[in-house]
């Protein structure tokens, strides 16, 4: 009799340990469903990049405000910056913006004598667009800015109109810019 | 015969070693708690780091733009958005009834404790509150430029030795009209100088109270206004 007993505590025993206790210790996977194609993939929690229109419309009025914060006058160190790089969908995007963006920051600089600019984003709109071979999704935005230009001993506000192609390939690349436009 | 006593040994012993085993696992249990690793997710999904408050999390353009943002989006007030502050305090104990949040619990997420009080209170003593719910005002404002940094020192930030927070100090105008029902509309300067601090980003439980979109929109910037101050001009 007691040893049936004895056969119950010893199976509790197991049950609670595989139920409760080594559930609690035991490491978590997080995982992604994607229905469309019935399967279930593996997710990089901290690096993963989180898609979603609010992600989309931060991003879109993010980029001029880290773009236009800057000296002209080092326009080149300005863009050679990791963070203004990743906003780039990919090389070669990145290369032509930077060539007339340090064009046009150093002839503000010698020309227009302007050693600081702040731009700040007032108004910023976002529309969902078709994709046209150039990534899965792709949007674009509109952002008005107003950009005080400090010289020395005098400043002035300045509008730009700032138009961005936004595209997203695939959860490794991520969200990033396509086109940008400056009026 | 024999053989019946030796299985009866093994099954005991068998028995007896599965129960120490176990006591044995709880008791180790018990002492020793093993490494888990939570993951604190943010509103948007994201993992929540909890990170050096010295150090910057984002650039000085991003901590202008929350200046901005907030008096773009919050210096248009009326008398119907602001209620009184003895209204205010009936409702707080509990005992009024209203759905719709009050500008002061819009505001309070961009403030730390002590810099909302010291907003609410230049808020009040200010010119543009004066008959505010008799005559049914309103203030339409305009930011004509954006701010700036106080001092050029305060354009990355600074860090305050005493709390070990990173600090950063604007100052600039904007121009609100107060409009009544019976008086005159009458345009002020305002002349500002705000303080940020950088705070940790507290990650929140998403609750879905709205259906378009938040009545009070929490402030997810890992930043807030620490003093908030002001010069009226005509």
């Amino acid at each position: 009799m007691w040893k049936l007993l004895l056969l119950i505590v010893v199976l509790m025993g197991f049950s609670l340990d595989s139920l409760y206790l080594r559930g609690k210790g035991a490491e978590r996977e997080a995982v992604g469903a994607m229905a469309s194609v019935d399967k279930v993939v593996g997710l990089h929690v901290t690096d993963q990049h989180l898609l979603n229109e609010e992600v989309v419309r931060d991003f879109a009025k993010k980029v001029p405000v880290i773009i236009f914060n800057y000296r002209p006058g080092r326009a080149v160190e300005h863009a050679n910056k990791e963070e203004i790089k990743n906003l780039f969908i990919d090389d070669a995007t990145y290369k032509g913006f930077r060539k007339s963006f340090v064009n046009w920051s150093l002839a503000e600089f010698d020309v227009n004598d302007i050693s600081i600019k702040e731009g700040n984003v007032y108004k910023s709109k976002v529309t969902r667009s078709f994709s046209v071979g150039v990534g899965k999704k792709m949007w674009y935005s509109k952002a008005n800015l107003v950009v005080m230009n400090r010289a020395l001993g005098k400043s002035a506000v300045e509008m730009h109109s700032v138009n961005i192609v936004l595209v997203f390939r695939d959860p490794e690349e991520g969200l990033g810019i396509y086109k940008i436009d400056v009026y | 015969m024999k053989k019946l006593e030796i299985f009866k040994y093994a099954s005991t012993f068998v028995f007896s070693l599965a129960l120490l085993s176990l006591g044995v696992h709880l008791i180790a249990q018990s002492f020793h708690k093993p490494l888990k690793e939570v993951l604190l997710l943010n509103e948007r999904g994201a993992v929540y780091q909890n990170g050096d408050l010295s150090k910057p999390i984002f650039s000085s353009g991003e901590s202008r733009q929350f200046v901005f943002d907030f008096l773009d989006e919050n210096m248009n007030i009326d008398y119907k958005r602001l209620e009184t502050k003895k209204r205010y305090d009936i409702r707080l104990d509990g005992k009024g009834t209203r759905e719709i949040p009050d500008y002061r619990d819009v505001v309070r997420p961009y403030f730390t404790e002590n810099g909302f009080a010291e907003f609410m209170q230049v808020l009040e003593d200010s010119p543009m509150l004066r008959n505010f719910w008799e005559d049914g005002k309103y203030m339409r404002t305009i930011i004509p430029t954006p701010p700036q940094s106080s001092d050029l020192s305060y354009n990355e930030g600074k860090v305050n030795p005493a709390t070990k927070r990173l600090e950063y100090s604007y100052v600039g105008s904007f121009y609100t009209t107060v409009y009544g029902r019976t008086e005159r509309e009458v345009r002020y300067k305002v002349e500002y100088v705000i303080k940020l601090i950088r705070v940790p980003a507290i990650p929140q439980e998403h609750n879905y109270t709205h259906y378009f979109k938040p009545l009070v929109k929490e402030n997810y910037s890992g930043m807030k206004i620490d003093s908030f101050s002001w010069t009226i001009g005509g």
